[in-house]
């Protein structure tokens, strides 16, 4: 047996009884990558090595964009933006039949986006939107199955800590790339939703809200604004060059505070510590996954694991559209029970060389997979946004799903279009210069 | 079976020796290395087997060398400027204006007397120097020509974090910006710099000669790379293998600078293709304006002074 | 016991919030410096990188210490009682392993490692950076056995409970 096979079966082994057993993810790999590298570097050699490649796996400029984005994400979900950003959504989907249903999406998109993370998302759209549905006669397992669908659009959009993680894993594709690569799949996985819901909605006879007037339709987007405002400093920070994405996250933090602070006054000084406290220990979960991950990376590159990898997937097929195919199933899959940071860092390497080798750029592989991972947070038995999302709205798991797979469906045509056609995530980029 | 023990000791097993460096397959670099593990395996095939990691696979600059200290790589290339955190002795190749140009920068570098400072300048640190490829010549570029000092005034030129290329951009009366290499070619774009400075490689590998057409040839600073060892490991090397490796070591120069020549001359070709004007320019001013640059640098770094007499030693 | 766990917790909570808002004035200020000063803060990138890992590894530490890690409770969860006991003391006793091999031993070549290089802009060598593998080493160690006593102790509890 080679080296690489005997390691990859090692570190597999290991891998499924751990997690099994509830051993904490990053505690996994570590233990896995140890046993494999000490059969070819020995044990006094790997465990140093370890220690050294955990912490220069987190001692990167780049991943310091993911605690500022995480605190600024926490101070807006406490600034009372997700009320001013759902006025805004209704005001722009008022006129759809439907139309509640849609604003979650598009609230969704729009607060996911800002806030960067899904199951605040999911959290503040369920608590804001499912009694207003409910008292319009929505059926409820329907309204918390469209909010659970397109919570995870805000991974996608700019600004997002999952494409930040691919951005290093990957070996340095550009972050801004990359944010502007998720902007297109992520409205369109919105987009696909919201023509599900426009003939279920319809079929059922919902009509709701009568169209706002003018006035007011100007009165709630001038209130929005200045939360959107945050998305245009971020990109437009990043792709004019103003600052780096890391420091385009520390004005995202300065600049939520101060609109929370002093424009809407909704969050109070004092709750800040507990916010920071909050952020910290969210961001360390990450970074000592991503630790850990960079151990088990440089264990794989060691056993020459990616290129046997790369050998056995491109042997399937002399297609590539099977072999893309093969690749996007294995990856909603892995979705299904593993959560999104982690299947990043341990499957980039090794999915990555397969892809450049059929001709993908990392922009596009970037994109395609972590759309495919976001799948996974809205999917049993282990989904993030899922779980928030159900009991937020406080139904049945089993209810939720017969509509929940009609969503699937749409979100899966996308997920097609996005792997198969490169376009949509690399036309924003082209056009900021980004190949 | 599937052993691999470390040590190789045991009879019929082969020692693995593996060597990293961060370039790509196709880079001059690696073709040296694989000129290396030829003429080695072809010497001591019995014994030993060459691993090559390329594309940074085994780890990024530090991570890299901080391996290699630890035992868990043999080998490894890595730029000159990494090495300043071992030893101050490589901040020598970032001084303005060191050597004259390249072909006396390659001839100091085959000098004993200068190469055996600097690769044994990190040996108390568990890392020693054995060889070293050219890593080109540093030249401004910029969507202005840039032909006097003159025209380098007001611009701002993006440079790598350190002490010394500051204050060189500051010695043109020019602004530094420090940035990310892989940001380059956007910052060019959308003018948050005005100029680079980097080999003739940049403009195709990078393709920042879509977003520069003139490339001036200042010839400012002269960089190397340097390939380096575990020094427990070339300890634990027999004379016979030393004297194997020592061989593979020039080989490696030769091949790998050969290669570079080539690929500098397919970078100019190409990049004459993209539209870039490669400008050849009166040297003497812009030397004059680093004079006092130079001077400043050596007074800060006074470890620096021996080094740098005998590289004017040797070139004059 | 339990007087040991709230000062940590305390402790490394304020040291992050700290940390984590220093990070962010910190990294303002570089933006700030290059633009209105027009002179490139050469300092405040290794600053940042490594408060950033430190932060990082004490927080990990402290979610050691609340069992808040990343993990698959599908198939875990189920074990309870005496079962559950023991695939509780399991992991904590895995953790510990691999604390006191990664980051302890493996920490402490590593910092040894760090005293022999500069940092590049700081005037420090890297072994005072480093000597934070070894520290939060030791912290995940001492909740990981504080979460041990306490398992044994709730089951404990629980026993009682029924037999009452
Ligand atoms: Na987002
Ligand atoms: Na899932």
């Amino acid at each position: 047996m080679s080296v690489a096979l005997s390691a990859a079966l090692l570190i597999l082994v290991t891998i499924v009884v751990l997690l099994l057993l509830g051993i904490p993810i990053g505690i996994t790999l570590i233990v896995a990558s140890i046993l494999a590298i000490t059969q070819s570097l020995g044990f006094s050699a790997a465990v140093p090595s370890s220690a050294l490649k955990m912490f220069q796996g987190i001692n990167i400029f780049t991943l310091l964009a993911i605690p500022f984005f995480i605190l600024a994400g926490n101070i807006m979900n406490k600034g009372g933006i997700a009320l001013r950003l759902i006025n805004l959504a209704t005001a722009m989907t008022g006129r759809i039949p439907g139309s509640l249903a849609h604003t979650n999406v598009v609230a969704n998109m729009l607060f996911g986006s800002v806030s960067g993370s899904g199951t605040a998302a999911v959290s503040a759209m369920g608590t804001i939107m499912s009694p207003i549905q409910k008292e319009k006669g929505y059926d409820e397992d329907f309204t918390a199955a469209i909010n659970i669908a397109t919570a995870p659009t805000g991974l996608l959009i700019p600004p997002s800590t999952a494409l930040i993680t691919y951005a290093l894993v990957s070996g340095g594709t550009s972050v801004a790339a990359l944010f502007l690569g998720g902007i297109l799949p992520g409205i369109l996985w919105g987009l696909s939703c919201m023509v599900v819901a426009y003939f279920y909605t319809k079929k059922k006879g919902y009509i709701d809200t009568k169209p706002i007037s003018f006035k007011e339709f100007i009165r709630v987007t001038l209130d929005a604004i200045p939360s959107l405002f945050l998305i245009i400093i971020v990109i437009g920070g990043i792709v004019g060059g103003i600052f780096t994405a890391t420091e385009s996250a520390a004005f995202a933090v300065v600049y939520t505070l101060l609109l929370s602070t002093i424009f809407y006054k909704t969050l109070k000084i004092k709750e800040l510590y507990t916010i920071l406290v909050d952020s910290a220990k969210l961001s360390a979960i990450i970074m000592f996954l991503i630790g850990a991950s960079n151990i088990m990376g440089w264990v794989m590159s060691f056993t020459g694991i990616p290129n046997m990898m790369a050998d056995v997937i491109l042997g399937i097929s002399d297609n590539p559209i099977i072999i893309l195919l093969a690749i996007n199933l294995l990856l909603l899959f892995v979705g299904t029970f593993l959560d999104l940071t982690p299947a990043i860092l341990i499957f980039t390497p090794i999915l990555l060389p397969v892809c450049l080798a059929l001709g993908m750029t990392p922009l596009h592989f970037g994109i395609m997979l972590t759309f495919n991972l976001c799948i996974g947070t809205i999917t049993p038995p282990v989904g993030n946004i899922l779980f928030a999302g159900i009991k937020v709205a406080d139904r049945k798991l089993e209810k939720v799903m017969p509509h929940l797979l009609r969503f699937y469906g749409a979100i899966f045509v996308v997920l097609m279009l996005v792997t198969y056609f490169p376009w949509f995530s690399s036309f924003l980029p082209s056009l900021a210069g980004y190949r | 079976g599937c052993s691999s023990s470390v040590s190789g000791e045991e009879i019929g097993e082969k020692r693995i020796i593996s060597i990293a460096t961060v370039q790509p397959e196709n880079h001059s670099i690696v073709l040296g290395l694989n000129a290396f593990k030829e003429y080695v395996e072809g010497e001591l095939g019995d014994r030993i087997e060459i691993k090559i990691f390329t594309n940074g696979v085994i780890g990024g600059n530090s991570e890299a060398l901080e391996l290699l200290q630890m035992g868990s790589l043999d080998m490894l290339v890595t730029s000159g400027s990494n090495l300043e955190a071992f030893a101050d002795e490589y901040k020598i190749f970032s001084l303005p204006y060191l050597f004259k140009d390249e072909a006396s920068f390659r001839k100091v570098m085959d000098e004993e007397e200068f190469v055996d400072k600097i690769y044994d300048s990190t040996a108390d640190k568990g890392i020693q120097g054995v060889t070293w490829f050219a890593n080109g010549v540093n030249n401004f570029y910029s969507s202005k020509k840039i032909e006097t000092p003159e025209d380098l005034k007001g611009l701002k030129v993006r440079v790598q974090s350190s002490e010394a290329n500051v204050k060189m951009v500051q010695g043109f009366d020019a602004a530094a910006v420090v940035l990310a290499y892989g940001e380059v070619y956007t910052a060019l774009q959308n003018k948050v710099i005005d100029a680079g400075t980097n080999p003739e490689m940049a403009l195709v590998n990078m393709k920042h000669g879509e977003v520069a057409k003139y490339y001036s040839r200042t010839e400012h600073q002269i960089f190397t790379d340097m390939f380096v060892a575990n020094t427990k490991f070339l300890d634990s090397l027999t004379d016979e293998e030393e004297e194997v490796f020592r061989n593979a070591f020039k080989l490696s120069t030769e091949v790998a600078n050969g290669e570079w020549d080539n690929l500098i001359t397919e970078a100019i070709q190409e990049a004459t293709l993209m539209g870039v004007e490669f400008v050849t320019v009166d040297k003497e001013p812009f030397e004059e304006l680093q004079k006092p640059v130079k001077e400043e640098l050596l007074k800060g770094n006074p470890e620096l002074q021996t080094l740098y007499d005998i590289v004017q030693k040797i070139q004059n | 016991m339990e007087k040991i766990r709230s000062v940590m917790d305390k402790a490394l909570a304020a040291i992050c919030a700290l940390l984590l808002a220093f990070m962010t004035v910190l990294a303002t200020y570089q933006v700030i410096t290059r633009y209105v000063f027009k002179a490139p803060s050469t300092m405040s990138e290794d600053m940042l990188s490594y408060s950033f890992v430190w932060v990082s590894l004490l927080g990990a530490a402290l979610v050691f210490g609340q069992k808040n890690h990343m993990r698959l409770s599908l198939l875990s969860d189920k074990f309870k009682g005496a079962s559950g006991l023991v695939l509780s003391i399991f992991t904590e006793l895995l953790i510990i392993a691999i604390a006191v091999i990664v980051f302890l031993v493996g920490g402490i070549d590593f910092v040894g490692v760090g005293a022999l290089q500069a940092s590049p802009t700081l005037n420090i060598t890297m072994d005072f950076v480093y000597a934070i593998l070894p520290l939060s080493g030791i912290l995940i160690i001492i909740y990981n056995v504080l979460n041990i006593i306490q398992s044994i102790q709730k089951f404990n509890d629980s026993e009682k409970e029924e037999l009452q």
